[in-house]
């Protein structure tokens, strides 16, 4: 079951998450607000990622149904603490372990978890952490208590549960040990409870966000008194422009996909957008940002849009130089792009929702607006037919390097030597390709933002 | 045949110098001219030192030292120190593993000039030409290897050293590691030996402090582009052409380049912690793909993931391994023990010396042919002048048998090796000549029905190569003698004799001759199964379309056209 709010212009107000529109694929699909209710808040975020880190063990599998979906599996909440940082900030100091989890919910739902009827009877004991990290200069040195409480918070890798363990969950008692488990979040411990490799990483200099979530084998637990962790989930986000009670839903929307599977790592995948600030809101229709890159004629570059910085931007990409990277800035908030094109080989062309058009050089300056122009190059959106159709020869090709993967063909230069793709079907987002048959390469050049 | 040929050919392919020589004096695409070099002391002026040598052996090397004792120590323990840590990486049975030692011959920068005028020069036009390697100096030099073992002139700065006490942190050089992966048998596949080395590239000494630098990905530029933005683009392969058994052939510029960084990054990112049990798996993956064609099956077996979440996986790696640096393992703690080092006979510097001026022939026939006279004639010196003077070592005999064949007296070489048993068991290339020559005689005059060569030429000939397969490495040479004599049997070869057959087949799959053969006298013999396997990594491992063709024509015969 997906989340709620996918796919819906104006979701409706959640209980748990009062005040807040949620659940918009980013860039598929953003409101246009005018009037007084417009706040400038329509948040086309920095570049936000949300760092996932999930392992699973125990000889955990989903079993599937005939269908392919997951076989549902039930499970009960249990609080594992929340760690409070050195400074107050209301948007988590005040949020509730019953407000946790109901955020959670929803995610796990859409990954066929659901809430045991007895809570005696659930497959899995789900122990939720959540809390902030704190910035480098507020670290203090491990200490002895936090040695000894090593065994007690979430190990940093799925292994066979301690005598620590098994002691903290003979009686349920993480809520007493919530405080220890958070004097423990410091320096490469703290980054690897985060599922980070190491404290070094750039995205540990700010204060996190997090939420941990083990997956214990509940009936194992009341049968033998043993806890097997049978998987486990790490997510985190910068708290900076973040609010925790306004950004726990979109991150377990995007962690979800992890849950009871192996990320292999860290993932950082990119957080939905589409986030308004509360006020009265009136809709008065939408537009689509495109969610796709775009070819130039001559196959040397690649346009998308990305919002860096709050700010929406259009990347030029060169292909055969993928480290010369321009971008271009886009106006904001409104009126917002509603196509993208390339007028020539040299230049992009954005199409506004207003009645204008932008055009933009290989090294992203402005070098015109005008009126709307027909785009040299009609760039097919996801989902339909590219114009004219490929070959099933490249088609062919294009599936043959994703074996397990549905390929679209979003379109070509003139020459038909490099082939726009579009790649869904994985864990994650869909991801742009340019296949270039003369060098039987292919080039990666983004993916889309929206979560599903 | 002709005697000797399949001899020649391996030395041939296997006389390898190494990059920075190669390319000394290059600069251009023609041929260069490689250092025609002996290790024997020119004439010196009085008041110039003569080098003292000292000699060890122990573990696997032996070691002829100019240099003092404590520097010679310094480096002996530094290379097995290394040796060890590597093994933390790179499991030992992927790297080369020879019966006889490796022979380092060590030599003081101090006294270059009481080297061969030759070899001074070279030595003097190599530090410009390895400058890209420059921290892994010593094993980057001079490297003279035959299927059966391999000698290596290194030239140790001991000036630096007196004032420094300390030795080379970079001993292990990437082509040396590579020279030693690459020439295991059954080959491992190229991804895994241009990862593996590439990685190995970033190393940061001591490893077990300072780890492996970031990966360096296409170009520094790529890397910091990457670092900024972890969504920016890249070229990236699919996992089913990473994971060919050998480089890319036919593929740009460019997919290659992509290709070898994407190996790296595997390797990397395997040993990085990101994958549980990442190094068992690489290691359990890399020694299934040397045995068996590389399916995505086997892949999901070793890592749990199919073809496209892998390469997901790695792509979102990527932005990440180019900023961060990765912790080597913690090697083994434990003393190294000190070689036993004492003054080296005379016995011994005429062997070791010999036996490299030996092997410089084949570098100097190939590209100075006007001087090989001279150098006949100096490791001549050498070599019968020691016999002369009633030294009697195998190893020794066997050089000069060696050294016989090369210069074409192969009477004289025949008339040694018959004549001396330990000599030619001292080293499988001796019993393989012998082999060689023996097969010429039968191929001359078969003494058995129709033709066919008698059981006691082809037991002669077999004996000599069974003794040589039991020593390390196994060489392709024994297979192709055994193939050869397979063929003028006059009778169905033996199960014990077509398990030679189907070793070699399996042991060197890229040689397509010893697949067709094994896979035929299988089918022969009903044994289906086994000549599908050997065609399967047969057509695996086919490079050029008449290779693959003639295997395709087997297969389409008898019980495997019909029945699999």
């Amino acid at each position: 079951m997906p989340p709620k709010g996918f796919g819906v212009e104006v979701p409706a107000p959640d209980p748990c998450n009062r005040g807040r529109l949620r659940g918009f694929p980013r860039m598929a699909r953003l409101l246009y607000l005018c009037g007084a209710a417009w706040l400038g808040c329509l948040t086309l975020r920095a570049e936000e990622f949300e760092a996932v880190a999930s392992t699973v063990g125990g000889g955990y599998a989903r079993a599937k149904l005939p269908d392919g979906s997951f076989r549902p599996e039930t499970y009960t909440f249990k609080e594992g603490g929340y760690l409070s940082g050195e400074l107050a900030d209301d948007t988590i100091d005040k949020i509730t372990f019953k407000e946790v989890a109901q955020t959670l919910a929803e995610p796990l739902a859409s990954q066929a978890y659901f809430p045991a009827s007895d809570p005696g009877s659930g497959k899995l004991l789900i122990v939720v952490y959540w809390g902030t990290t704190r910035a480098p200069t507020e670290k203090a040195s491990s200490t002895i208590i936090a040695q000894m409480t090593e065994q007690l918070g979430p190990p940093a890798r799925m292994t066979d549960s301690s005598k620590g363990s098994a002691e903290l969950m003979s009686k349920y008692g993480f809520q007493g040990k919530a405080a220890n488990f958070g004097a423990r979040m410091v320096d490469e411990e703290d980054a690897r409870l985060l599922g980070y490799p190491s404290a070094l990483d750039p995205d540990l200099r700010h204060y996190r966000y997090f939420v941990v979530l083990l997956a214990y084998d509940l009936q194992q637990l009341v049968r033998d008194k043993k806890p097997t962790l049978l998987w486990q989930t790490r997510f985190s986000i910068d708290e900076h422009r973040n609010q925790f009670d306004r950004e726990l839903h979109l991150m377990a929307v995007v962690a979800s996909r992890y849950f009871g599977r192996d990320s292999l790592g860290l993932r950082r995948d990119p957080v939905p957008e589409g986030r308004v600030e509360v006020g009265e809101v009136r809709s008065l229709g939408t537009v689509e940002v495109p969610d796709y890159p775009v070819l130039a004629p001559d196959g040397s570059h690649v346009a998308y849009f990305r919002t860096i910085k709050s700010e929406l931007e259009l990347a030029i990409v060169d292909i055969d130089r993928p480290d010369r990277l321009a971008f271009g800035r886009v106006p904001h908030p409104a009126p917002l792009p509603t196509q993208l094109s390339w007028a020539d080989s040299s230049h992009v062309q954005v199409t506004l929702s207003s009645t204008e058009s932008l055009r933009y050089d290989l090294a992203g300056r402005r070098s015109g607006t005008g009126p709307r122009e027909a785009a040299a190059t009609a760039q097919i959106p996801p989902g339909r037919p590219a114009n004219p159709p490929p070959g099933a020869e490249v088609q062919a090709l294009a599936d043959s390097k994703f074996p397990h993967r549905k390929v679209a063909l979003l379109g070509s230069d003139d020459a038909r030597h490099r082939f726009l793709l579009v790649v869904s079907g994985g864990a994650g987002p869909s991801r742009f390709f340019v296949l270039d048959r003369q060098n039987d390469l292919l080039y990666e050049v983004g993916r889309s933002e929206n979560p599903r | 045949m002709r005697p000797g040929a399949i001899w020649l050919s391996v030395a041939a392919l296997a006389a390898v110098v190494t990059t920075p020589l190669g390319a000394a004096g290059g600069g251009g695409d023609h041929v260069v001219v490689l250092p025609p070099f002996l290790v024997e002391e020119q004439e010196v002026t009085p008041w110039l030192n003569r080098p003292v040598w000292s000699h060890g052996e122990e573990g696997g090397i032996e070691v002829l030292s100019a240099c003092a004792d404590d520097e010679t120590q310094l480096f002996i323990e530094g290379l097995r120190t290394q040796r060890i840590e590597l093994s933390q990486i790179i499991p030992d049975e992927f790297l080369l593993q020879t019966t006889l030692p490796t022979t380092l011959i060590l030599f003081p920068q101090s006294l270059k000039g009481t080297m061969d005028e030759e070899l001074t020069r070279e030595w003097d036009r190599m530090p410009a030409a390895s400058a890209a390697h420059d921290r892994f100096r010593p094993l980057d030099d001079l490297r003279l290897t035959d299927p059966d073992s391999s000698y290596l002139f290194v030239i140790l700065d001991d000036a630096k050293w007196k004032v420094t006490k300390r030795g080379s942190e970079f001993i292990f050089s990437p082509s040396y590691l590579r020279f030693l992966i690459e020439s295991r048998t059954p080959a491992l596949p190229g991804w895994f030996s241009v990862g593996v080395t590439h990685f190995y590239e970033s190393i940061l000494l001591p490893w077990d402090r300072n780890g492996f630098e970031p990966d360096p990905w296409l170009s520094r530029e790529s890397a910091e582009t990457l670092h900024e933005d972890a969504a920016a683009p890249r070229p990236f392969l699919p996992m089913r052409e990473l994971f060919i058994p050998a480089h890319p052939v036919g593929k740009s510029e460019q997919y290659q380049r992509v290709w070898e960084a994407q190996a790296e990054l595997f390797v990397r990112w395997a040993l990085s912690g990101k994958v549980p049990d990442g190094r068992d798996r690489l290691r359990r993956f890399a020694a299934a793909a040397a045995t068996q064609p590389t399916t995505e099956e086997l892949f999901k077996a070793c890592f749990g993931l199919d073809y496209d979440d892998a390469r997901d996986a790695l792509s979102d790696y990527l932005p990440q391994a180019v900023w961060e640096p990765l912790k080597g393992p913690r090697p083994p703690a434990g003393d190294i023990p000190q070689m036993e080092l004492r003054g080296a006979t005379p016995e011994e510097l005429h062997r070791i010396k010999g036996e490299w001026g030996r092997r410089v022939l084949a570098i100097v026939r190939e590209y100075n042919p006007d001087a090989m006279p001279i150098y006949v004639s100096q490791s001549r010196r050498i070599l019968q002048g020691a016999f002369d003077h009633g030294e009697r070592d195998p190893r020794l005999l066997a050089s000069l048998a060696l050294f016989r064949i090369d210069t074409g007296d192969t009477p004289g070489a025949r008339e040694l090796l018959e004549a001396n048993p330990a000599a030619r068991g001292s080293r499988p290339l001796a019993e393989l000549e012998l082999a060689s020559l023996r097969l010429a005689d039968a191929l001359d005059a078969p003494a058995g029905p129709g033709n066919s060569f008698s059981e006691a030429q082809a037991a002669g000939i077999l004996d000599c190569v069974r003794d040589s397969l039991r020593q390390k490495p196994p060489v392709e040479g024994a297979y192709v003698i055994a193939g050869r004599v397979m063929k003028h049997l006059g009778r169905e070869p033996t199960d014990g004799e077509r398990a030679v057959m189907n070793e070699g087949a399996r042991l060197f799959p890229q040689n397509t001759d010893l697949v067709f053969q094994g896979a035929a006298w299988d089918l022969r013999a009903g044994a289906v199964a086994e000549a599908r396997r050997l065609i399967e990594m047969g057509l695996w491992r086919a490079t050029n379309p008449s290779a693959r063709l003639k295997l395709l024509d087997l297969e389409a015969v008898g019980p495997l056209g019909t029945g699999w």
